[in-house]
């Protein structure tokens, strides 16, 4: 079974953000990054089936120099090699997904797991369209599961229903929080991933589709007061609010 | 300008949410056209045009060739749908096949462009394709919805056999809990760092009468019940106070909750996006704050 | 010089600090209010392959370079001082001073287990007699035909408590000197060896600090460790490397009470806004970064040094000097910025004042690592 799955490094969401004016996308210096959440999901559904069925897991990331740490993590999980496509441009999903393609497309993966966003965008496109552009069945926002010849998974959809589905591979899923328990790479682990193969490789990536007019903080909607202070004095602030509104 | 704006249906029923489509297109001045891939028990109220697919469930497959094939012969400038799993999973797919852009969860449009929310809220942008072209999902609760009026003109396609094998629903476990029916809801979030802090957030919302509410990692954790959580992938709840307890406020909860008559958060980060649809934001740790107010509350 | 991490050591920091955030950190409070770590610790720091350390692989550790390990303790001990002493004393104490002087055999039988977690390790230097001067120890060994027998008492045992596996340091004949001091293995729950007391503390409430008495204990004799009279030297070294780990440790406090002062000061607000913006309580925010940064470097430089085989007695002994300094440093300003919530109970920092004051004494106290600095100064 070959097996890949693609993962994205990204700002930790704690951080504060500063926009240059003018810019598109935010100041980067001084920030703290991270695999994104709903990838470390899919390296540990990844590397689950790979403990399943034995065979080849493939770890790749479009990103700049950093987001090898990210890799290196993957390969600590359990990954056997990665490929960093090097990408100083803050690409659209669009252009990662072909950029992705190009690496990957003749490579028959059987399954390819990808997270079912990224954390700072959201825009949950990119396995789509991976998915799409291989002309693989793909199924997004994934909570269960399972592979026995063919895969059995369990879609998320709105108000606490599932959809349950079978499908045949090659196929694709991205996978959504709580999919499983990703595991922490053991320190041995993250000692030996440093003997894995790991390949950089440029590949120039297509126009993007979309045009960023503005980026910036949201609009301070003023709708909150904000109750500072000291404890006491919030306290009573809140117990009077609650009166008022006959609450308690 | 026109939009394709494609319905979704659940279990033989039209989403409400497709007037939130019709608003949008009507805020937008666009000429809607509808395409709902499923039979429906009772159609849509609007002007416009109606084609209904005799599709099943959803199938990735079978639905974008349904609507590829209104595409083909309505020539729309937007495809809309929700940014839902409906939305969210069909919506790349039509863009890859019409090689437009896709623009995800806006929140709003202006001017001929959209808005976006990034980085858990922290940033918002604005964003439009570059062809003008574009397949758009929009988030729940974003637009105001359009007033049911009109009958459409109906045209029937068929559906053509997608490569998913549908196995059903797997339902939720039947729970006594209806958070829906809550008067009040005290919710706790990730912000109370532990499990065993939950003890304190149950405490203020027994001395308040009101139900426990969660986010989702709060869910994940295993911390509560799948009952408990509010969001769009929980329950939608509108009760006269919802109190926010270590919640950062990202969209998927606020979506379940900003209609809310009261709300009152309590986060250490004043800036949290919260602070976007609460009406007060206590600025303290709730691990001080919560007992402080139960305590109050009792005396 | 490059003062960064490589990727492995932001591994692993990562990788623990996001294990102790998770795991340790919530049961913190608990342990020093219940004077115990709660034993599921034990096995979540098995999992991720903490105890195996910077042990080598083929020795059955975990093969991490001696930064990352540092890197560790940090980490845990920011998030709980006695969680990180558990493991600091488990690793620089009781594997290394196995690691560097035992034989293939001594560590395939002893060392192995050690790194698995399956024993805890600890280092039975000090007696009710012998602290700052090692070499006064009583603890006698009489050579038999095929065993040694060691009789005397040990106090203030970091781990001793677990009975798993000591180093275990006795003399010959006292009259020697650290001449006649030599050291071995020891298995905890050998007959003769007594748990007197684990001691109530100050800190670091949840680590055991144990008192033993030694009864005619059986050692064989291929528990001896190096050669025999060769206890001292093995003892100076191993402390050498220990203070590292107690620097580490040092670091994870003070950083712990640096980010609770510096989010409180944003929080808290007197006189009409958060105390933060007072001149005053930024000082101490910048002193407290500043002894802390550099505390750090040279801890980090020590660790480097040792990962190159330059172990340097002056450069540990000044990074430990300068980080319990440190940590006493910060968690007093850290509460003192928290005013009277700094003193209750209900705030972590007493815990943290409390825990601090340790690094100052224990592998020798600031005065003998003054003394260790100052001899290095001595020329010819
Ligand atoms: C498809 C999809 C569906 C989703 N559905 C849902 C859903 O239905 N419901 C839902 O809730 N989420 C949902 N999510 C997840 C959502 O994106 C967020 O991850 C989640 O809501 C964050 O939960 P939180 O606010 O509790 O945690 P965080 O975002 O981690 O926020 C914690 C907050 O607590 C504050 N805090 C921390 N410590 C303290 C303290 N001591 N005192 C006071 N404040 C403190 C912090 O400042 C922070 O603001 C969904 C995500 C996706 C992708
Ligand atoms: C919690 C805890 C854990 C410990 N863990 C271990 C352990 O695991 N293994 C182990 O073997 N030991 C351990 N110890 C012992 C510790 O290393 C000693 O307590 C320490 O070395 C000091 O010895 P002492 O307490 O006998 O003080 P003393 O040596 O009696 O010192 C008393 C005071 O005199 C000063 N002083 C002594 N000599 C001089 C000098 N020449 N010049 C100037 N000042 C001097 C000291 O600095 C100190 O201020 C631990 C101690 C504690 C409290």
């Amino acid at each position: 079974m070959k097996i890949l799955v693609c993962i994205k490094q990204v700002a930790d969401l704690e951080s504060r953000f500063q926009v240059a004016s003018g810019q598109t996308w935010f100041n980067e210096t001084d920030l703290a990054f991270r695999l994104n959440e709903y990838d470390e999901f899919a390296v540990e559904a990844a590397v689950q089936l790979k403990e399943q069925t034995g065979g080849d897991l493939t770890v790749i990331s479009v990103g700049p120099a950093r987001a090898s740490e990210a890799l290196k993590k993957a390969l600590a999980m359990g990954a056997d090699q990665a490929v960093h496509v090097l990408e100083d441009q803050q690409l659209e999903s669009f252009q990662t997904a072909q950029v992705i393609f190009e690496q990957i497309k003749a490579q028959g993966y059987d399954l390819i797991f990808t997270g079912m966003q990224s954390s700072d965008k959201g825009s949950g496109q990119v396995g789509l369209l991976l998915g799409e552009m291989l002309k693989i069945n793909s199924v997004s926002c994934v909570v269960a599961f399972k592979y026995d010849g063919r895969i059995e998974v369990e879609r998320e959809l709105e108000g606490g229903l599932r959809a349950k589905l079978k499908l045949a591979t090659p196929a694709l899923v991205t996978c959504q929080l709580g999919l499983n328990q990703p595991r922490y790479p053991t320190l041995p682990n993250i000692m030996k991933a440093k003997k894995k193969p790991k390949s950089e490789v440029t590949s120039p990536a297509p126009a993007s589709r979309l045009q960023v007019v503005a980026l910036g903080p949201p609009p301070k909607a003023g709708a909150a007061e904000l109750i500072e202070g000291d404890l006491l004095a919030q306290v009573s602030k809140v117990v009077a609010i609650l009166k008022e509104h006959k609450l308690a | 300008m026109k939009a394709l704006l494609i319905g979704e249906v659940l279990r033989g029923k039209l989403a409400p949410s497709l007037y939130e489509m019709l608003g949008f297109a009507s805020q937008a001045g666009l000429e809607s056209v509808v395409l709902v891939c499923a039979p429906i028990s009772t159609n849509p109220q609007f002007t416009g045009k109606l084609y209904q697919g005799d599709g099943g469930e959803y199938d990735p497959l079978s639905h974008k060739a349904m609507a590829l094939e209104v595409i083909a012969k309505e020539n729309p400038d937007l495809v809309v749908l929700m940014h839902s799993s409906y939305g969210w999973d069909l919506a790349p797919r039509l863009a890859m096949e019409l090689g437009w852009g896709q623009i995800s969860e806006a929140i709003a449009f202006d001017s001929g462009t959209f808005n976006q929310v990034l980085v858990g809220g922290k940033l918002r942008r604005s964003v439009k394709t570059v062809s003008g072209q574009a397949v758009v999902t929009l988030q729940s609760g974003a637009f105001s919805e359009a007033a049911p009026a009109g009958s459409p003109a109906l045209e029937s396609i068929s559906a053509l056999k997608g490569a998913i094998e549908w196995l059903g629903y797997v339902e939720k476990p039947a729970q006594d809990l209806d958070l829906t029916k809550a008067q009040k809801i005290v919710s706790a979030g990730r912000g109370i760092g532990k499990a065993d802090n939950l003890g304190m957030i149950q405490e203020l919302a027994q001395v308040l009468g009101a139900e426990l509410g969660a986010s989702r990692p709060v869910v994940d954790s295993g911390w509560v019940e799948h009952s408990h959580q509010v969001g769009s992938t929980g329950a939608t709840v509108t009760p006269e106070l919802y109190m926010a307890c270590g919640i950062s406020g990202a969209v998927q909860h606020l979506a379940g909750m900003k209609k809310s008559e009261l709300i009152i958060a309590i986060n250490k980060d004043k800036d949290a996006p919260i602070g976007e649809v609460a009406h007060y934001v206590v600025v303290a740790d709730l691990l001080q704050f919560v007992p402080a107010l139960t305590k109050a509350l009792k005396a | 010089m490059d003062f960064g991490l490589n990727e492995e050591q932001k591994l692993v920091q990562a990788t623990v600090r996001q294990m102790a955030q998770e795991q340790v950190r919530p049961k913190a409070a608990a342990t020093d209010k219940n004077h115990a770590i709660p034993p599921e610790t034990l096995p979540q720091l098995a999992e991720l392959g903490l105890w195996g350390s910077y042990i080598p692989e083929e020795d059955g550790g975990s093969g991490l370079d001696y930064l990352s390990y540092i890197l560790s303790v940090e980490a845990l001990s920011a998030a709980c001082a006695s969680t990180g002493v558990l493991l600091a004393a488990h690793a620089s104490l009781g594997c290394d001073p196995i690691h560097r002087s035992g034989t293939k055999e001594q560590k395939a039988k002893w060392l192995a287990p050690l790194c698995k977690g399956e024993k805890i390790g600890c280092f039975l230097l000090t007696e009710p007699g012998a602290g700052s001067d090692v070499a006064s120890l009583k603890t006698r060994y009489l050579e038999q035909d095929d065993h040694y027998e060691l009789t005397g008492s040990k106090q203030f045992i970091t781990n001793g408590g677990y009975l798993g596996t000591g180093v275990v340091f006795a003399t010959s004949d006292p009259s020697l000197g650290h001449k006649g001091i030599s050291a071995f293995i020891l298995d905890l729950k050998s007959p003769g060896v007594t748990l007197l007391k684990n001691e109530e503390k100050m800190g670091i409430r949840g680590s055991f600090t144990s008192a033993f008495a030694l009864d005619q204990v059986k050692i064989p004799k291929d528990q001896l460790l190096g050669a025999p009279h060769q206890g001292f030297a093995i003892a100076m070294e191993t402390l050498d490397g220990g203070r590292i780990s107690i620097s580490a440790q040092a670091l994870g406090i003070a950083q712990e009470a640096l980010d609770l002062a510096l989010n409180y000061s944003t929080e808290r607000q007197q006189f009409g806004k958060p105390i933060g913006q007072f001149q005053a309580i930024r000082f101490k925010l910048a002193d407290m970064a500043a002894a802390l940064e550099s505390a750090r470097l040279m801890t980090y430089k020590a660790a480097w040094l040792k990962n190159q085989h330059q172990e340097s007695a002056q450069v540990s002994a000044m990074a430990k000097l300068l980080a319990s300094k440190a940590a006493q440093f910060c968690t007093d300003e850290a509460l003192q910025i928290h005013g009277g919530y700094g003193y209750s109970a209900e705030y972590p920092l007493e815990r943290l004042y409390r825990d601090a004051k340790i690094t100052e004494i224990y592998e020798g106290t600031s005065e003998i690592q003054r003394i260790v600095i100052a001899k290095g100064l001595e020329k010819g």
